[in-house]
């Protein structure tokens, strides 16, 4: 018997094709807002019905969101709803949903903290209509980032109980109301949620009526890293590669001399909220959390160094178009008897700058300059020693703005930002919630006190020398020994998650320790010091969008 | 223990604190265990870390399951059920198997 080769039959390999292609067709995701509505319409109108009058899907509909909020309800219909969705498609959802049933800049922009993981960022003026039934447990950015008709603010103390079946005894142990939870907050919280956060908005309605910015193009970027790098300067070249989404590749250049180079792929959602991956030298990630102004020109936020947001940059970019503009002076202070080197950085400079065309006033003069590309002059400048103390104008030639200096003779005092913070243990089990510090410069101002309104902040300041006290708050407190360590660039490091059997009773590395910042001015014989309060605090386990 | 009286202001104040006690019952729902104003997982009611359940692991069972702390544990009533599972409390080392929760879709 002899086994010769099975004849090619299109007959039977067709259909298989024709199988496959559909098959890979409906796995290929698509994106855009005719997508979007599709999605919707084919994933959740089989729970939420269109209402008979408008159409409009039940619940969806009567709510708007940020991409963060969208989010959450998303991952909650997949936990515990039982959703299916294939890869890619929620994606293509949450931007349907953001753009469509999204927030303005106007109403977001009082709680953008949240969306930038500002996690140390204390809640003041919390409507005491919320604070004790909601902020308890959650930020109160997270109610105020969303708007909801007055029949979806009514219906979600019920939704709250159902999903959280132990709210009652849980916000009854956080003593802080004077009736049962629900009781409360159908009462009071609902009232007050349905009057300010409105669904129906003129922010909103002026906002989807306006014409979106088309982001592509050169930047210029301006930031300031709280850790080892400083102040920074950059650019970024973005082009569109699909409906709302952007591909660039920017480089950074820092005052301690170092540079960074990457590239960014990034979604506008609702026109102007910009949320990007960038993907740095050496494997690093970082994410950014950006916002644009209503006409795009400017975009700013916070860039997440890691996943939980606890490390990050401060970043704004500006839309480089015709005009030569200064953008910014680093550092913005210079020391009375010094020659430094001064940066100044902007758009469309001209070419072939001399040391006259810098003004910074008398007393200080420019010695050399040297030019980078259209955006960048370095000069050696020096400040004569009987130079007049206060604030001046820094000025380029053909170049619009002026941006304020500061002149000063010796250091009154310093500062650590932030002065009071948490720090979290892991790397066990956990994230390791890190916490950077840096060191502030201030003079007195004209009242010569320390501590009062007319007091100048000069900048970061250095060398300087970190340290742990412990905070002494009972008999043998140890925290100190167990918490962690600061670097000399002001990087505090928890130690490990988990009991530490080395301490009494297992504890774990939690304490409460003062941070401490030694800085010794030149020619001072003595260092002048500051500090701050960190809380280590025990590990967390769940990590949301909007905390 | 009734032929003794208070002998000032601080013990008249001590009695009357423990007479306001209830007996510890067994089971009895863990008031306080887990918000930020009363000592528990994240800080006490100064703002420090003294006088809280530390170790957390030691006690995760009756300060996370019974009463959650919805922001820096999962609610493993409704939300995340199998959160603690791997947890058993019986070994010193099973903390080390809690999921840690970051909810995203793709």
């Amino acid at each position: 018997m002899t086994v010769g080769r099975k004849r090619f039959s299109w007959v039977e390999i067709l259909p298989r094709l024709l199988v496959l292609c559909i098959l890979l067709g409906a796995v290929r995701v698509s994106w855009g807002e005719e997508a979007g509505r599709t999605l919707l319409q084919n994933r959740c109108s089989i729970c939420h019905l269109p209402h008979e009058k408008d159409g409009k899907l039940d619940s969806i509909d009567f709510q708007r969101k940020t991409p963060e909020g969208w989010e959450m309800t998303l991952t909650r219909m997949v936990r515990t709803h039982g959703v299916q969705l294939q890869a890619g498609e929620a994606r293509t959802l949450i931007k349907y949903l953001s753009d469509t049933n999204g927030l303005a800049p106007a109403e977001i922009a009082p709680f953008r903290y949240a969306l930038e993981k500002r996690n140390n960022t204390v809640e003041k003026d919390v409507p005491k209509a919320v604070h004790g039934a909601c902020v308890t447990c959650h930020s109160y950015a997270r109610i105020a980032l969303q708007r909801r008709t007055p029949e979806f603010w009514r219906r979600l103390p019920d939704l709250t109980a159902g999903l959280l079946p132990n709210i009652e005894n849980q916000v009854a142990s956080a003593g802080m109301l004077d009736d049962y939870w629900y009781t409360v907050v159908k009462k009071d919280a609902v009232p007050y949620l349905t009057k300010h956060y409105p669904f129906e908005d003129a922010a909103w309605l002026k906002w989807q009526a306006a014409a979106k910015p088309n982001y592509a193009g050169e930047w210029k970027v301006v930031g300031h890293d709280p850790g080892k790098g400083g102040d920074y300067t950059g650019r970024l070249i973005l082009k569109a590669v699909g409906e709302d989404q952007y591909e660039g590749e920017f480089s950074h250049e820092f005052a301690d001399g170092s540079k960074e180079m990457g590239k960014t792929t990034a979604v506008v959602y609702t026109g102007f909220q910009w949320r990007g991956v960038a993907q740095l030298e050496g494997n690093k990630r970082s994410r950014e959390i950006f916002f644009a102004n209503e006409t795009g020109s400017v975009i700013n936020g916070r860039r997440l160094l890691t996943e939980v947001g606890d490390l990050g940059r401060e970043e704004t970019l500006y839309r480089s178009n015709g005009g030569a503009r200064l953008l910014t002076v680093v550092p913005a202070a210079l020391k009375a008897g010094e020659t430094q080197e001064v940066k100044l950085f902007g758009m469309n400079f001209p070419q072939n700058l001399q040391a006259s065309a810098i003004s910074l006033g008398t007393g200080v003069s420019v010695q050399s300059l040297s030019q980078q590309g259209d955006d960048t002059v370095v000069a050696q400048v020096t400040t004569e020693k009987e130079a007049k103390v206060g604030s001046r104008q820094a000025k380029l030639q053909g170049v619009e703005g002026e941006l304020p200096f500061y002149v000063y003779k010796t250091v009154d005092y310093i500062r650590i930002s932030p002065e009071q913070t948490f720090s979290r243990p892991g790397g066990v089990r956990t994230p390791k919630l890190l916490q950077q510090f840096e060191v502030v410069a201030y003079l007195n101002g004209a009242d010569g006190k320390q501590g009062t309104k007319d007091d100048v902040q000069l900048g970061r300041v250095g060398p300087i020398k970190w340290d742990l006290e412990e905070y002494v708050k009972r008999v043998n407190d140890d925290d100190v020994q167990f918490v962690g360590a600061v670097d000399e660039h002001g990087l505090f490091t928890p130690a490990n998650d988990g009991p530490n059997p080395q301490r009494h009773l297992s504890e774990a590395n939690v304490g409460d320790v003062w941070v401490e910042a030694w800085y010794t001015p030149d020619g001072a014989k003595r260092p002048i010091g500051a500090r701050a309060y960190l809380l280590v605090m025990p590990p967390k386990y769940n990590f949301q969008p909007i905390e | 223990m009734k032929h003794l009286t208070a002998a000032n202001r601080k013990a008249e104040v001590v009695e009357a604190v423990q007479a306001a006690q209830e007996d510890v019952v067994g089971m009895a729902q863990p008031m306080g265990c887990t918000t930020i104003f009363n000592p528990g997982w994240e800080a006490n009611p100064w703002g420090g870390t003294g006088g809280m359940c530390s170790p957390m692991e030691a006690d995760l069972l009756g300060c996370a399951n019974v009463c959650w702390w919805p922001a820096q544990v999962p609610d493993s009533l409704q939300n995340y059920p199998e959160w603690a599972r791997a947890c058993s409390g019986v070994n010193a080392e099973d903390w080390k198997k809690l999921e840690v929760i970051f909810p995203k879709v793709d």
